[in-house]
């Protein structure tokens, strides 16, 4: 279904036929499950996001104007919500020194992310993976995952699109580094 | 030439493997529950809001009437109810009167009938 019949749909539910929201539920849970996971890293916890989520969503229908799609719009209220969440828990985060990330190459970040299927690589890089702030996970989440992009990052997490490239790119490297500290 | 999305295949791979679990297979059902309880929590909430607007709106009219009245035209509402009387041809007014009242409070039931018919079907 593409944006213009969403609008229409949007604008039947915003008339009064709420049965017609199960179509974004179908459509978008599974992917904002996805998102909000990789940020909350509980299931329990994640699950109650994605209602919220789509509680505020349905709440805000109305001030949804159509300049960017639904799903970007709805991917935003999923990544707000779940944000907060983390910052009310106030978990520490990995901390490694700018000038560490900056001395990784290109090629061995290739090298790294690019190499086939390999066990002990597999398992260095879901530790590595884990150890992400919540922002960086969403963000290669959206751009790996949910192939989004780089406009449509820039509208959800607020930034220009110059910044999503350079946190990108930052956090590829930061994979490396965590990778090779194992 | 290959992007980074193109080339980080074993990441791509990672982010899927730990985004593979899914939500209750009946999470659609319950959260269009919630979405029909916040569905008619928005039309309660619309609906009182209406009638707030309709009362402070009649309350300002009324309150607008009685302050013209009693300012620019001299209206002493004491004085105009003393003067009321009743005679015996001010019966059949009053009868007169009382049908039209009802007959408008007919049609109104009817209207909103119709109305609640229409929405119906």
């Amino acid at each position: 279904m593409e944006q213009k019949d969403e609008i229409i749909y949007i604008k039947r539910i915003l008339e009064g036929e709420i049965n017609l929201f199960s179509y974004f539920l179908d459509r978008y849970s599974h992917p904002i499950y996805s998102l909000i996971i990789q940020i909350v890293s509980c299931r329990e916890d994640a699950e109650e996001l994605v209602q919220d989520s789509f509680i505020k969503a349905f709440r805000k229908l109305d001030t949804y104007k159509g300049d960017c799609s639904f799903s970007t719009w709805l991917y935003r209220i999923a990544y707000n919500t779940a944000i907060s969440a983390t910052r009310k828990q106030k978990k520490e985060s990995f901390f490694i020194d700018e000038k560490i990330i900056e001395s990784v190459s290109d090629d061995e970040a290739d090298d790294i992310l690019s190499s086939s299927e390999n066990e002990d690589r597999i398992k260095k890089l879901e530790l590595a993976l884990i150890q992400l702030n919540p922002d960086e996970r969403a963000l290669i989440t959206l751009f790996y995952n949910e192939d989004k992009s780089i406009d449509e990052l820039a509208t959800i997490f607020k930034l220009t699109s110059s910044n999503v490239k350079v946190k990108l790119h930052r956090t590829r490297k930061k994979l490396c580094v965590l990778i090779n500290n194992q | 030439m290959k992007t980074n999305k193109d080339k980080d295949c074993l990441l791509k791979e990672v982010l899927r493997k730990s985004s593979s679990e899914s939500l209750p297979f009946n999470f659609t059902n319950k959260m269009m529950a919630q979405i029909n309880v916040e569905a008619q929590k928005k039309q309660k909430r619309a609906t009182a809001l209406n009638v707030c607007f309709l009362l402070l709106a009649s309350a300002s009219l009324i309150g607008l009437s009685t302050y013209l009245l009693m300012t620019y035209f001299s209206f002493n509402i004491i004085k105009s109810l003393r003067n009321i009387s009743f005679s015996p041809e001010s019966g059949s007014i009053l009868g007169f009167y009382f049908y039209i009242g009802l007959l408008v409070l007919g049609l109104l039931g009817l209207d909103y009938y119709l109305r609640k018919l229409k929405q119906h079907s």
